[in-house]
């Protein structure tokens, strides 16, 4: 039976230093993965994330478990990478005006797939980098709703941004992802058989 | 025909349609192949999305960052006692031949100094200078064969041996501790 976050955490309250490293395995994956699609960058992102455990390490006494432990320590990444983007004068927080699309679609329908190739590594790996792609603006929320799973609730508390934001965004980035890979699509580099 | 908005093709992907819309949506589905191979198309590049794999930090990553805590660590003293093992038992037998030196010193004549360190001091110094000074090839050659040359000299000069080798591996040992740490 795997050990909790809280069981882990509550060992490291208690001065077992080992089992912080346990927490650093189960979520650095997942924390990369946030920091690489924000930062663009391995180095950047990799010291962001060490920086993001080492402030969740120091601010663990005063966790207060109102959430969960990866949905508080997301948000210290998250606050770290956007610290890093504004010092590159790209702000994250800036608010985007606008409803969500209403507009039709921009994927030619006879460059859709049949069934079948939706399910190859091609298409997987065309789609990640379509992810990897994306502004950090829209990458870091997409982030969070396709690979944590997260709710909108949950994204607007590590994000601290307005849940109409978060909407937009995540709107947004999903029409996007979606425009580039049907552009890819359109362009013959997935060929439908 | 009017075909689907972005807006409703997510709607349904997510399948938060609202009550009042669901009926039109769906109808319109029934009849347009376009926006249902549309719809097809979104929820397996979300699907994809989903399971896109993760990047991964480098092997070194989880000690690097155990690394830069560990000053902020407060070792219990179990553990403070193993990581300085070697480091107790060197200072003890330091001080065990310090002790055995000033202890024979007595033996051999009245105190010279008016403290015990002060005399395990002027000990030590005194059967420093002498190994320096006997240092030289004969001596060198009494030391390797100690079975042929069992004076108390000898013996002495091989104990202080010990002790300054002591001494430097304890220096040693605090001082690439000291730079490890400033490394990490």
């Amino acid at each position: 039976m795997q050990i909790t976050d809280v069981t882990l955490i509550q060992r490291i309250l208690a001065g077992e230093k080992k089992a912080f490293a346990e927490l650093v395995d189960r979520h650095k994956d997942r924390g990369m993965t946030l920091a690489m699609r924000m930062l663009k960058n391995r180095e950047e992102a990799e010291e962001a994330l060490q920086d993001a455990f080492i402030r969740a390490f120091s601010a663990l006494p005063r966790f207060e478990w109102k959430s969960s432990f990866s949905t508080w320590f997301y948000r210290i990444l998250y606050n770290v990478c956007a610290t890093r983007l504004s010092r590159r004068g790209e702000d994250i927080h800036m608010h985007l005006d606008g409803s969500e699309g209403e507009g039709g679609f921009d994927v030619p329908a006879e460059d859709l797939l049949p069934d079948e190739k939706y399910e190859s590594d091609e298409f997987q790996s065309m789609v990640t980098r379509e992810i990897e792609a994306l502004p950090a603006l829209y990458g870091s929320i997409c982030t969070l709703f396709f690979m944590q799973d997260m709710s909108y609730d949950q994204i607007v508390e590590i994000t601290g941004l307005p849940l109409g934001t978060v909407k937009v965004r995540l709107f947004r980035g999903r029409m996007l992802l979606r425009q580039s890979v049907g552009r890819r699509l359109g362009s013959g580099k997935l060929k439908v058989v | 025909m009017n075909h689907l908005t972005e807006n409703e093709m997510l709607q349904v992907v997510d399948g938060s349609m609202l009550n009042g819309e669901k009926t039109r949506i769906l109808v319109h589905l029934e009849s347009c192949p376009r926006c249902r191979k549309e719809v097809e198309f979104s929820r397996n590049l979300e699907r994809a999305a989903r399971s896109a794999p993760l990047s991964k930090p480098s092997r070194e990553f989880t000690a690097r960052v155990m690394g830069r805590i560990a000053p902020q660590l407060k070792p219990s003293i179990g553990t403070w006692f193993i990581n300085n093992l070697a480091n107790i038992l060197a200072m003890t037998l330091v001080l065990t031949v310090v002790w055995y030196a000033v202890t024979l010193k007595k033996a051999d004549g009245p105190a010279t100094g008016p403290t015990v360190v002060s005399n395990a001091l002027a000990v030590y110094s005194e059967y420093y200078a002498k190994v320096r000074e006997l240092f030289p090839a004969d001596r060198i050659r009494a030391v390797q064969s100690p079975m042929t040359d069992q004076s108390a000299e000898t013996n002495k000069i091989i104990l202080f041996t010990v002790i300054s080798i002591l001494i430097l591996v304890a220096v040693d040992r605090l001082v690439l501790r000291r730079v490890i740490r400033l490394r990490r």
